[in-house]
């Protein structure tokens, strides 16, 4: 079936005025909106401003120090937590995300939870693959933390990333990609602007339709 | 000579609905505004459109190379590739996969290319329970409607008919309010996704190199699709780029140019099964269905279209019948060019008469396809293939043969002048007989002149550049 759809095309190439209207090779692209060169301090800025006309909300946070504060003021009393970021120490923070949560509400490591576990968690904090200043995304793969799914299903997602995982530009997503996961991609990679939102009654804007209806990015020096 | 069309009484019965012309104002415009909005950010806007056009024509160019890459890509990752050379082809296919796979329970996001095919009708026959979840798009499910537009499918529904909609079928018993209903919709949805088998989606665009598939929303429901036992996307063939640069540039301006944002909430970007955190089996159905003659016309730009639906946001035409007047899945501007080469003239020459002729719709297109003129050519097929109405091929050859006769064209604007000036009221002519009274029926038209362009021209009125705007 392939080759007789491709034979088509080819016929259709050949024939048809295409091939006449438009030169083979393209040219390179110039689409960048955040220059390539833009430094840290002007990535971040962007990255929040871009990021909360989405709607989510950005904690930059000035000393890693401050994470512990500012997730227990994030996260609500008797939250169910279920955490994408591994157990082990992170190298950076000095501690693992666990440590800092516990205090917090009840943690469940994504990894041991099934659907079930995943839908009753109230909120999940996890870290970024990577982010991009242009847009305020932040990028995840799927991953044996089911950080895709887990930061879908509860009402609340927290994303902590650090400010030297923010890229400029879009156009640089194929080096975010070669950077963050080598040869190989993973089977899927989702870009995150914000909470879940639709407008699909009348144009009115109501967030939380399906995903999370709160976005916070707390961004670490 | 052809019989009145659905469309055409679809339109007549349209510009009669009560309210539906502001809500359709509404939607457009909201959408179309949002555009004007965030499109200043690209700065060159035009060196942008450039880019998008040089970018999917390269692909369409290059469609048998992209696609062979783009299967070769998946299939490296464990991707089932298949081919649908048309609708039936892709239905069978998909209930293939559905069959062999034991599934019971499927949920869809939101996609253009399944409502082409007609899968749903389809799926059901066969015993599937088939949930569609975007919020707009379950909406017109419950309803047994077909999207009023290729972004916003309920637009032409208010907050009022969706409630009665949800009171009926799924005993909604809240207030008349948008966030109560969407709230609602979630409940039951959440419900359909978890126990899914099987989710459905569509591809914005893929990427032949690194092999990708992009599936955006803004509501999530395509991560839940995405993330079921098995996924499988259909994809209209041409809806691919080469590279992962072309695909950022889409990605850049598909938001924009359709609601307005930077960028859609949620991009995802699938390589291939991951059992881990998303589907086990990832299927593609790569569909034809009348693309490669498309491929093979004059029309064949449309193929580079983005599916943003600034066109349909722009067109006046759109504005004042709805989706749904039109016959099939695709309206405005793009879908009269798509209608005409899936349906047939026959079927579709009605909606390019429809057009005004703004040239709206051209300056809207991100990717600058050539629009107007495609709908004028789409014109002239169908006076050449006899697809006039009654009277229509007559008067226009009357016309033709009284333009050629200066003497008798002003003698006829005289006598028109005579003629209407007893049924006009202060200047303005609001009722005529016959068929002119379809146009006086919904505007009212201005008395001819006194003195006429002609003759104001001979006496050298406009000579002088202070009289220069005719006055």
């Amino acid at each position: 079936m392939a080759g007789r759809i491709l034979a088509s095309i080819r016929d259709a190439l050949r024939s048809g005025p295409v091939a006449a209207e438009v030169q083979p090779q393209a040219t390179k692209l110039d689409g960048r909106l955040v220059p390539a060169d833009a430094d840290r301090n002007r990535l971040v800025a962007t990255f929040a401003q871009r990021a909360e006309t989405s709607a989510a909300t950005v904690h930059v946070l000035d000393d890693a120090a401050k994470l512990p504060e500012t997730l227990s003021r994030i996260i609500p009393a008797n939250a169910r937590i279920t955490l994408c970021h591994s157990e082990k120490i992170d190298p950076r923070l000095g501690r693992s995300i666990v440590s800092v949560l516990e205090p917090v509400g009840r943690v469940f490591l994504a990894a041991d939870l099934d659907d079930e576990g995943l839908f009753r968690s109230t909120v999940t904090v996890g870290p970024v693959d990577f982010a991009v200043a242009e847009t305020g995304s932040i990028a995840l793969a799927a991953d044996p933390q089911r950080q895709r799914l887990a930061s879908l299903v509860p009402n609340i997602h927290v994303a902590v990333l650090w400010a030297d995982q923010i890229v400029p530009d879009l156009m640089d997503l194929d080096a975010c990609f070669r950077k963050a996961y080598g040869q190989t991609l993973p089977g899927a990679v989702t870009l995150i602007t914000g909470p879940s939102k639709t407008a699909d009654i009348e144009m009115n804007l109501v967030v939380g339709v399906h995903g999370p209806a709160q976005l916070h990015l707390v961004v670490l020096p | 000579m052809a019989p009145k069309s659905d469309f055409y009484s679809n339109t007549v019965e349209a510009t009669r609905k009560e309210g539906l012309a502001q809500k359709l104002y509404n939607a457009t415009y909201r959408q179309h505004s949002g555009r004007e909005a965030i499109t200043p950010e690209l700065g060159d806007i035009n060196s942008f459109r450039d880019q998008l056009a040089e970018v999917r024509t390269h692909a369409v160019r290059n469609l048998d190379r992209c696609l062979a890459a783009l299967a070769d890509n998946l299939m490296a990752r464990g991707v089932q590739v298949h081919w649908a050379k048309d609708a039936e082809e892709a239905r069978q296919i998909v209930l293939h996969v559905a069959r062999v796979n034991r599934v019971s329970s499927i949920v869809k996001s939101k996609s253009m290319a399944t409502e082409e095919i007609e899968l749903n009708p389809a799926l059901q026959a066969d015993g599937l329970e088939v949930t569609e979840t975007d919020l707009g798009e379950y909406i017109i499910q419950l309803a047994g409607q077909r999207p009023g537009h290729i972004v916003a499918p309920a637009c032409h529904l208010s907050t009022q008919d969706i409630a009665d909609i949800f009171r009926e079928k799924i005993g909604y018993d809240g207030p008349v309010e948008p966030t109560a209903l969407t709230m609602a919709a979630r409940a039951v949805l959440r419900e359909k996704f978890r126990r899914a088998e099987m989710g459905v989606s569509g591809v914005n665009f893929a990427v032949a190199d690194p092999g990708l598939l992009a599936v955006c929303t803004n509501e999530g429901n395509a991560r839940y699709a995405t993330s079921r036992r098995i996924h499988l996307a259909v994809m209209g063939m041409e809806r691919i780029v080469a590279d992962l640069a072309g695909g950022a540039l889409v990605m850049k301006m598909l938001a924009k140019y359709s609601t307005g944002q930077r960028i859609t909430q949620y991009t995802n970007l699938i390589a291939g099964p991951c059992p881990s955190d998303g589907a086990q089996q990832v299927h593609l159905v790569i569909l034809d269905n009348g693309r490669s003659r498309i491929l093979a016309s004059r029309y064949w730009r449309i193929l580079t279209c983005i599916r943003c639906g600034a066109c349909v946001n722009a067109c006046p035409v759109f504005r004042h019948v709805g989706g749904q007047s039109y016959p099939g899945c695709y309206s405005g501007p793009v879908g009269t060019i798509l209608l005409s080469q899936f349906l047939g003239l026959r079927k579709t020459a009605d909606l390019a008469k429809a057009c005004s002729l703004c040239n709206y719709c051209a300056e809207a297109c991100p990717t600058k396809m050539p629009l107007p003129e495609y709908i004028l050519s789409l014109r002239d097929e169908a006076a050449r293939e006899g697809l006039a109405r009654t009277g229509e091929a007559t008067a226009m050859s009357v016309w033709a043969d009284v333009l050629r006769r200066p003497r008798i064209y002003r003698l006829g604007q005289k006598m028109m002048r005579w003629v209407l000036r007893p049924l006009s009221r202060n200047g303005w002519l609001s009722w005529m007989p016959g068929p002119p009274g379809n146009w006086t029926r919904v505007k009212d038209l201005p008395l001819p002149a006194t003195r006429s362009f002609i003759r104001r021209w001979r006496s050298g009125e406009f000579n002088h550049p202070e009289n220069a705007d005719g006055r």
